[in-house]
Order: C-alpha cells, then structure tokens, then sequence
C-alpha cells in the first residue's frame, strides 16, 4: 500500500519525501478538523448532561407527569459514598438557607421565570 | 530462510553531493510473481492496514487529550471577552429597591451571560463562562445552563453542565469538592454566593436532579437552588455526578465582588 503510493509520487526521492510530509499533514487536518469532531458525539466520554433516552420532559410544568426514571431501581449511593440527605419534601440545606448571609442582604424573591423548553438531546 | 523474488539494489548517485542511495527496485514483472510472493504482499497489505488503524487511533487519543482542550481554552476567552465587553459597554442592570441585583433577562441560546466562579477548583473553573443552552458546541465553549432551568439567584433550580474530560475539561476536580463549598455566579446585574450541600451520582436519564425542586416528585420551588452535572466516571461518563446547592447570598453588582473574591485572579 504506502509502497505502492511511493512509487506513484512523481520526481526524485527528496521530491517524493517531501510530498510524503505534505500528504501526511493534509491527512492529520482533515482528520483533526472534519472527521473526529463528527466521530466526537459518539465516543463515551463527552456526556455530562442528565437527558439520555428522555424524550423532552417538562421539567416547569407541575401537570406533565413524570419521566419514567430507573432511579427508583437504584440502590441509593451505588457505587459510591454518597451523604444521603432528604430527598423528596423539601430542598437540600434549606434550613440554613439564611445561615451565610449575617443579615446583610436578603434573598431576591422573584418568581422563576421558567420557560417551557425541552431538554437537549 | 530462501530469499525469493529477492530485489537487486539499484545505485543511484548524489552527484555533487556525493550521496550514494541505495533503493530497492521491483524486478517482477506482470507476468506475475510466484505464489509465496503474491501471500507476502498480502500479509504486507494486512499488516499497513493494522499500523494505519492504531496511528489513526493514536492520533484521535491526541485530538481528544490535547487539541480539543487547545481549541477550548481559545473558545472560551473568546465568549469571556465578549461577555465582559458586553457588560461594559451597556448599562448595569438595576432592580427597584437598592441592594438587590435586578433581573437578567432570559439569555437566547448560544449566548453567554454569567461567569462561574469555584474557589475549591479555582484553576479549572474562575471566571468559566455559563452560556444558554447544553449542546456539544456550547459545552465546548464553557458550562452550559440547561435552557428551562432558573437563572442564578432565581428561586427553583440554577442547573449548570460542564466537561469533566477533554475540552478544556472544567469540571475535572469535582471529586474534590467538599460539602460547605461555595460556588460563586456573576451576571451583569449581581453576583450570588451559593453553598454546595451534597452531591448524588445518579444515572443519565435522571432528570428529576435538575428539576426547580430536585426531587422526583413535582413540587413548587419556594428555595434558589444550584445544581452541577457532569460525567462520571471521568473517562466513561456512563453515570453522571450532581452537586446540588442553594444560594445564601445575592447582591448588586454596584456592591462589588464578594469578600475574598478577585474576578480576575483566582
């Protein structure tokens, strides 16, 4: 094969070399700018989202009913040591949600503005 | 071992030089090579086809571990200035009553409105743009906001995502976070100190971890939450690692940066 393309590259053996490097560095940036960030979604590491296998939750709208979720199947902390802390009925820390502040400043009280969106797929 | 097909080396000269190359020439004809010829040269064939597929694999080990944390880093000075500029060059966001950052208004998509700012991981995440919107392009650009997630100091739920690996990897020290470690978030109308409480692994498809109360069931936020995701573990992503939050403390942008933080070194 690169024997072959050796013989097939016209002019003189330092000819040949160089357009061996040239070929070469046009291979890499083809590589490096078309083919792997299309390869990329595919690889195993790049997901840091939660969305996988959801279709568009909303996630504002107190009617919609709830994404079938796997959790429940999941052994709480699995895998990991996970503090577990309350989990329904109320937010985490909420106690102390006024504990940093020494009084200074309050908590803007404004309503979430959530707009209805569907989640990245 | 009997050479066969063995080549006679040509001699060609350097001239001035005085280089003598020797280089192999192929003397079998089209009359065809004999028969352990024709399996070398496919064994030949096979075995580049091999070395070809492991240097492309290296090759993309190097695009992911190296370029694509080149080509972020450069991306995300460059929403970090347009951010800044922005900024400075419209007029601060005031609310009605003194003392309280008023309100941004609802970002469009792609567009950076925040920066991120955690003291425990303050090499990887000072000043890390948050940018609308959870794609790949945005992620590659910064921490992304989940679209219909609250804006910071909004009561409901502050859900940001970001790289742990490869693309300038923000989020690759979350493990060393600690409960009691505050995350700081700057708009253009104020900053907001949050405190992280705790944090889950959970699975991908578990979008109740973001929701405005992170519960599985729908409740009405009455609290300003934070919430982080990204991947774990960190080279497999086939789990994702949730820090939740909530805020303790919002202030106008007038009043500066919070006590010990300087927006521009860590």
């Amino acid at each position: 094969m690169y024997s072959w393309i050796w013989e097939k590259l016209p002019g003189s053996w330092p000819i040949k070399l160089a357009e061996a490097i040239v070929a070469l560095a046009v291979v890499v940036v083809v590589l490096f700018v078309a083919v792997f960030p299309a390869v990329e979604p595919n690889l195993p590491f790049n997901n840091v989202t939660v969305d996988e296998g959801v279709t568009t939750p909303d996630v504002s709208s107190s009617t919609a009913p709830v994404p079938p979720s796997p959790t429940s199947a999941t052994p709480s902390g699995a895998g990991s040591p996970v503090p577990t802390l309350v989990e329904e009925g109320g937010a985490p820390g909420s106690a102390d949600l006024t504990g940093d502040q020494g009084g200074s400043t309050e908590i803007p009280v404004g309503p979430a503005t959530v707009t209805p969106a569907p989640l990245p797929s | 071992m009997v050479p066969v097909g063995t080549d006679p080396p040509s001699r060609l000269d350097g001239s001035e030089t005085g280089v003598t190359v020797i280089i192999p020439v192929k003397v079998s004809g089209p009359s065809g090579p004999p028969q352990g010829d024709r399996t070398r040269r496919a064994v030949g064939v096979v075995g580049e086809v091999f070395i070809t597929l492991g240097v492309l694999l290296l090759l993309l080990c190097v695009y992911q571990l190296w370029w694509t944390n080149v080509e972020s880093a450069k991306a995300t000075d460059v929403v970090r200035d347009e951010i800044s500029s922005e900024w400075e060059t419209t007029p601060v966001i005031k609310s009605a009553t003194g003392g309280k950052p008023g309100t941004i208004a609802r970002p469009a998509s792609g567009k950076g409105f925040a920066f991120l700012y955690i003291p425990r991981i303050n090499d990887k995440v000072w000043r890390l743009p948050v940018i609308q919107g959870t794609s790949l392009s945005v992620l590659a650009e910064g921490a992304g906001h989940y679209t219909s997630s609250a804006l910071p100091g909004q009561v409901g739920n502050f859900a940001v995502a970001a790289h742990r690996a490869t693309h300038n990897e923000p989020f690759r020290d979350i493990d060393a976070i600690k409960p009691g470690d505050k995350v700081y978030v700057e708009t253009k109308a104020g900053w907001y100190t949050y405190v992280l409480d705790r944090y889950k692994i959970v699975k991908p498809t578990d979008t109740w971890v973001i929701n405005p109360v992170p519960s599985k069931t729908k409740e009405t936020p009455t609290k300003a939450l934070i919430t982080l995701t990204t991947c774990n573990p960190r080279w497999a992503s086939y789990e994702r690692w949730i820090w939740w939050g909530h805020l303790t403390k919002a202030t106008a942008k007038s009043d500066g940066p919070p006590d010990g933080i300087n927006p521009r070194s860590a």
